[in-house]
């Protein structure tokens, strides 16, 4: 560019092309578009990031309904399973379950000793070991035991052991000691019970 | 003010700020000087505005992750519970069908014996079972010893005593006792 004029004024032209090109560079792309594009980009980046996380939870959240379907329909097996569930409610449905089937099988209940110590069973369910002395011919037996643990109170069958009676008919009457343990469901948890109420 | 209606018609407030007041040189870099500066502040609210934007869109995706995060927990804790529910379920089932799978196991050791030879006694050991029975003969025993071997529930039979009952008068019933292993 040829200036003309006085040289103060060529350099008053210098000065403000000068500032016109560092407003222009120094201002607009120093101060105004490198930082602030950088901080958007950032910004971005975060918050496609944040979507991404969100949306994977979200999917993930898509399938309650599933959860809570399960849930119900495991809830109600567990119901229907469980049976009784007071102490005092177990102990007679038991008596009454062994009268019943004694007669519904033939076989002769001697006695029941319930043991001492509770049987190991960690969580839901609380079990007393009992100690079956019964007497009747092998397959009524067999039906006794097979039959036990389907009704009202919940009856595990851990260990038969047969044994003759002297009885020498082509029958014979055996003895049988059954082993066995009687649970009542305590229920889960009362953080998990909470979560069950949400569900 | 003062108009000179018959020489020029601008008023000289008018004509003191027409360009011809400025040098010539002068004018056209100020005129570049007020476009940058307009540009400049333009680029600068248009640059806001996009931030803004940016850091609303990020507000707004980190409460939306915030929110899923909290129903995620609530989720794995129904999880948690509907596990818990479902161990408990197969407990049940497994005590419900306890009986009748014992019954089974007996039922078949007794069903693997044959015609020759009966059963006096099953007893739980260490292991396994203990069988205690009376047969005609050692063949007769041979026989449930071979029977035994093909029941689904006993395995490895072995035989643990075997000897001649002292009242029978024939002298061929022999009072035998057999281990067997458990087959789950």
């Amino acid at each position: 560019m040829k200036l003309g004029g006085p040289p103060a004024l060529s350099s008053g032209v210098r000065i403000v092309w000068m500032l016109a090109a560092s407003i222009f560079f120094g201002v607009g792309v120093g101060i105004v578009w490198w930082p602030t594009s950088q901080t958007i980009a950032s910004y971005k980046t975060q918050a496609k990031s944040l979507y991404d996380d969100a949306n994977q939870d979200e999917t993930e959240i898509a399938h309650a309904s599933e959860l809570r379907s399960a849930a119900r329909r495991v809830e109600d097996d567990v119901k229907l399973l469980s049976a009784q569930s007071s102490a005092g409610a177990v102990t007679a449905a038991t008596l009454r379950l062994l009268n019943g089937e004694a007669h519904a099988y033939g076989v002769d209940v001697r006695s029941i000793v319930p043991a001492p110590q509770a049987s190991a069973s960690p969580g839901a369910l609380a079990g007393t070991v009992v100690e079956l002395d019964v007497r009747g011919r092998f397959r009524n037996l067999l039906a006794f035991i097979s039959d036990l643990p389907r009704h009202d109170v919940l009856m595990e069958i851990n260990d038969v052991s047969l044994a003759g009676t002297g009885d020498r008919s082509p029958k014979p009457v055996l003895a049988a000691t059954i082993h066995a343990a009687i649970y009542r469901y305590r229920g889960i948890g009362k953080e998990t019970q909470h979560a069950s109420g949400a569900l | 003010m003062r108009f000179n209606y018959l020489r020029d018609g601008a008023p000289d407030a008018f004509e003191q700020l027409r360009p011809r007041r400025l040098p010539e040189a002068l004018r056209t870099p100020l005129a570049a000087l007020t476009t940058a500066v307009i540009v400049v502040a333009a680029w600068w609210a248009i640059e806001q505005v996009l931030l803004s934007q940016a850091r609303s869109e990020l507000q707004r995706q980190a409460l939306r992750l915030q929110i899923s995060r909290v129903e995620l927990a609530e989720l794995k804790l129904r999880r948690s519970h509907l596990e818990q529910l479902v161990s408990v379920d197969a407990r049940l089932r497994e005590i419900r069908r306890s009986g009748a799978a014992l019954a089974c196991g007996l039922a078949d050791i007794a069903n693997h014996v044959p015609a020759t030879a009966w059963l006096t006694s099953i007893a739980r050991v260490d292991g396994g079972l203990e069988i205690d029975g009376r047969a005609e003969g050692l063949d007769a025993l041979g026989e449930t010893v071979a029977d035994l071997m093909h029941s689904s529930r006993a395995v490895a039979p072995d035989l643990i005593r075997a000897s001649k009952e002292d009242r029978d008068r024939s002298g061929t019933i022999v009072n035998f006792a057999v281990r067997v292993g458990e087959r789950r």
